[in-house]
């Protein structure tokens, strides 16, 4: 009798069973995986469309934004222009990866041992993501995120809640405190603390208070400066300290804010997590097909949707959308085994660590302490900068010309290896904006500072200053290098 | 450890986002299926799910973003082929790729953003605002409105919605049923412990010792004083009396109605008067069955003879032969007298014809029009493609002078058709000629 796991390509609930099983066996043994128990979940293409709207997250609460993303998104579908993906995996505890129904057996196989493996592992022991993220705690708290947005739409209506969420996400991407770490969640502490906080608030309601005529004592305080230092955290300051902002609306800045903090690690390493789950998954492959656990067909079948997801188009092809994680992000991870396996002069030279037959122990090294920036800093080696054919472009505003900075050659690797790292960390961060004065004993506006030099697009920040303003309930003010942008005047007139 | 789950049968769960985005975007919707109403195929529209376009502009979520148009950046590109260190390279003209703005983070460049719309969303945005015009309240019928009444008592509602007496009612329920037992055991209690003190106080009497019954009496006491204070302990008032008054959004039955559908199907009828024609009649029908479950509706068709038909017949009625508007006439009036008296019934009229007529059938078509439209709510006449007004259409003008129920029109291109339509059904006041 044959070994095969499987020969023919229909995929049933017995054979995702045993080929999870022959997978969890080669991720322990061979690759030392420490992983999250694994929820593997057998959905439809309508809910993966599901999925993609409500970025991935099996819980989410309800946003027009959604429903446009999955208008747009089956739209795309329905008309072939993009394809799923084969699967979509959630950074919890226990780890739930989806599994589209159309897959074929082979591709349930690839996509267990690249989800259920790969990013499971890297979830679990990146340090970006133990610090930033709650595994456990995160499915609790998005279904109390839902059900207190759900309550507060009763309360104060939809369109009221909408409000506050369009602002919110206006300036989520500035609600992140890059130098802090955050405290983890949970769902039940937070319903805890925001019930008191409304329990307090009913105590603090002193009727009589309000009958006493109001007293004229002049300020005695001297205008000092507010906040002390600079803010970059723009949801958490208005959320503290908006003069005017009811409780609930509050609460609802605190979920974006909470959310978008355990979405941002996925942000900062999709090189490597995409990288390091193809490098789990083509070794896991192999290894089952060493074993004599898959056909040759099967291998075949993966090698064929292997090439297309870490295939790198070039930059005047047609199909070229920049950088591809997967492709870059394997052929590094790929790199630092060979680096250790089979060294030349060249990475002698380059990595301390070349030739040390252990490579396990410089993968999982890699995987554990670094996120994309400084993953590329570290070990994009000349060898994947010439597989790539990597070259670098100049751009400055008044030339006519781009130039070219640094080829793959001697002379720009390391050049092109910086600016690279550059470019990730510029394209993963918001611009810098922060709060840098109140004015508290005056007319309360808010004075807001960009830090960072590169150019603003002019509308889309006049629009969101207009949000701001909006949570803020004063004027708001952005200062730039050469000049100051105002919030456009809110709509109340038309509304009286 | 693993576990696999199969989620296929939970279903989406969009809906609620699709909702919201809808409400966004209601007005251009509503626009845009006007649009599609006054030009496509209605059969079309109204069987299908629509996708409509909406501009993503009408749902752009803006953030601080870069402008890279109007900035110096250096960017790592695959595939070098030719270029040295220092190749200068002619920028593309009019900013095309890596110039331009920085995407939104969701990566979308589209412009426009696919909305898809179910069969009865779409109708109810078709005929968002119309109505039948001068319905009146009959004998008790089936035509069905919605009316919020008062269905009774619910334990939860808005504080403005409490009922007081209901609550206190429930409330002393609960005092009564929560103490009767405890001031039964109470009585008892007081029972013996005031036969106890008179024992006690009997053996003092007799100089016996009493320190057996002291010991009892205290005991008694005590219990005494804990049933005495759990009695109090109960509440005046409890979250579980409170009582809110509840309204509910009922389907009230308030009148009859009945639509006469009239085509003429003549020869002189062509294939663009059909169409016209049919245009007319569907969103009548469609708009009847969206909003009305229980209006009635009767199909006649007539060239020189007329019948009455199934819907199938009428809409894909295809026959020929001379034109005469009377027998119609006298068929609709024959069937109101005997299936739908108007006296217990809304009767309305909607005759679409190209206005082609057997001369002297005008003044037959007269007298029965005298007869008829009292009794009528609304008579909708629709002459279809004539450069002239018709004789048919110059006598239905004339008798609308004395009879404000009679209301005629002229469409001689589809995209006439819907706004006509909205106008005729759009207030109760309708205008004598449109």
């Amino acid at each position: 009798m044959s070994k095969f796991l499987f020969t023919d390509n229909d995929w049933t609930f017995p054979r995702l069973d045993a080929v999870t099983e022959a997978i969890a066996v080669i991720a322990a043994e061979e690759l030392h995986l420490d992983t999250y128990p694994n929820q593997l979940e057998v959905i439809s293409a309508e809910q993966m469309l599901d999925a993609y709207a409500s970025i991935g997250l099996p819980v989410y609460y309800a946003h027009w934004s959604f429903g446009k993303q999955r208008a747009i998104e089956s739209g795309q579908y329905r008309r072939g222009e993009m394809g799923l993906a084969y699967e979509l995996v959630i950074n919890s505890d226990p780890c739930i990866s989806y599994l589209m129904e159309e897959n074929t057996m082979t591709m349930q196989t690839l996509v267990i041992a690249h989800a259920a493996f790969g990013h499971n592992a890297f979830f679990k022991n990146n340090a970006f993501f133990r610090q930033w993220t709650d595994a456990e705690g995160i499915i609790d708290y998005l279904a109390f995120a839902q059900r207190y947005i759900a309550q507060c739409e009763e309360r104060f209506g939809m369109d009221a809640v909408t409000d506050v969420l369009d602002a919110a996400h206006a300036i989520s991407r500035n609600g992140i405190d890059r130098a802090r770490r955050p405290r983890h969640l949970s769902a039940r502490e937070e319903e805890q603390r925001w019930q008191e906080r409304e329990r307090y608030l009913e105590q603090q309601v002193l009727e009589i208070w309000r009958t006493l005529p109001p007293t004229h004592t002049p300020s005695t305080h001297s205008p000092d400066i507010f906040p002390s230092e600079p803010q970059e955290n723009l949801l958490y300051f208005i959320e503290k300290n908006a003069p005017h902002l009811e409780g609930w609306k509050r609460e609802i800045l605190r979920i974006v804010r909470k959310i978008t903090q355990y979405l941002y690690p996925q942000g900062q390493t999709k090189i490597m997590n995409e990288g390091f789950a193809c490098f789990v998954h083509y070794h896991i492959m192999h290894s089952l097909h060493a074993k004599g656990l898959l056909t040759d067909g099967t291998l075949l079948e993966f090698y064929a949707s292997h090439t297309a997801v870490v295939m790198q188009p070039d930059f005047d092809d047609r199909r070229y959308s920049g950088l591809n994680p997967y492709a870059l992000g394997f052929a590094i991870f790929q790199d630092i085994k060979r680096i250790c396996v089979a060294p030349t002069e060249e990475d002698r030279r380059w990595f301390s660590f070349a030739g040390d037959p252990d490579w396990l122990k410089h993968i999982h090294f890699a995987m554990r302490e670094f996120r994309d920036e400084s993953f590329v800093l570290q070990y994009l080696s000349p060898k994947v900068m010439r597989d790539f054919h990597l070259f670098s472009l100049h751009n400055k505003v008044d030339e006519a010309t781009y130039r070219v900075s640094a080829i793959h050659d001697d002379a720009g690797y390391q050049h092109l290896r910086e600016a690279l790292a550059q470019q990730i960390a510029d394209s993963s961060r918001p611009p810098d904006i922060q709060v840098i004065s109140v004015d508290r004993w005056g007319d309360r506006q808010l004075r807001l500072k960009q830090m960072d030099q590169q150019a603003l697009d002019l509308e889309e920040a006049q629009k969101t200053l207009g949000y701001i303003q909006e949570l803020w309930g004063y004027d708001v003010h952005l200062d730039m290098e050469d000049q100051t942008l105002t919030a456009p005047q809110p709509r109340s007139d038309d509304e009286a | 450890m693993s576990t696999i789950i199969d989620r296929r049968s939970s279903g989406t769960r969009s809906t609620s986002n699709q909702e919201r985005l809808q409400r966004r975007v209601r007005a251009r919707l509503k626009s845009a299926v006007e649009k599609m109403a006054r030009s496509g195929s209605i059969e079309d529209l109204a069987n299908a799910d629509q996708p409509i376009s909406i501009p993503t502009r009408d749902l752009h979520e803006p953030s601080f973003r870069r402008d890279l148009s109007n900035s110096s950046w250096e960017r790592v590109l695959p595939g070098n082929k030719e270029y040295r260190r220092g190749d200068e390279i002619n920028k593309p003209e009019g900013g095309a790729a890596g110039q331009g703005r920085e995407g939104s983070p969701d990566g979308l460049g589209d412009d426009e953003v696919a909305i898809v719309l179910s069969a009865d969303e779409f109708l109810d945005l078709l005929f968002d605002g119309l109505a039948l015009p001068n319905l009146r309240k009959t004998a008790q019928g089936d035509v069905q409105a919605e009316q919020w009444r008062r269905a009774g008592f619910i334990k939860d509602g808005s504080p403005s919605r409490m009922h007081v007496g209901r609550t206190m009612r429930a409330a002393r329920a609960r005092r009564l049923a929560l103490r009767a037992g405890k001031r039964r055991e109470l009585q008892e209690l007081e029972e013996a412990r005031s036969k106890l003190q008179e024992e006690i106080s009997t053996r003092i009497a007799r100089k016996e010792d009493v320190s057996l019954e002291q010991e009892r009496l205290k005991n008694l006491e005590e219990q005494i004083s804990i049933l005495a204070r759990k009695i109090k302990a109960i509440p005046f008032i409890d979250e579980a009396d409170l009582r809110f008054a509840h309204i509910d959004q009922q389907p009230h039955p308030i009148t009859n109605a009945v639509m006469f559908c009239v085509m003429d199907v003549s020869g002189s009828m062509g294939e663009k008067e059909k169409d016209l024609a049919k245009r007319f009649f569907l969103l009548l029908y469609l708009f009847l069955h969206r909003h009305y479950q229980a209006v009635q509706i009767v199909f006649i068709k007539h060239h020189s003879t007329a019948t009455e038909c199934t819907e199938q017949a009428f809409f894909g009625a295809r026959e020929g032969g001379g034109t005469l508007v009377s027998p119609a006439i006298m068929l609709t009036e024959d069937i109101m007298t005997k299936r739908f008296p108007p006296e217990r019934w809304n009767v309305y009229v909607a005759q679409v014809s190209d206005g082609d007529n057997y001369f002297a059938d005008n003044t037959v078509v007269a007298e029965h029009l005298h007869q008829l439209l009292p009794r009528l709510r609304n008579l909708f006449y629709l002459e279809v493609n004539r450069e002239n007004a018709s004789d048919l259409l110059q006598l239905y003008e004339s008798i609308a002078e004395d009879y404000p129920e009679l209301i005629t029109a002229r469409a001689s291109a589809r995209e006439d058709i819907y706004p006509l339509f909205r106008t005729l059904f759009s207030s109760e006041e309708v205008p004598n000629h449109v």
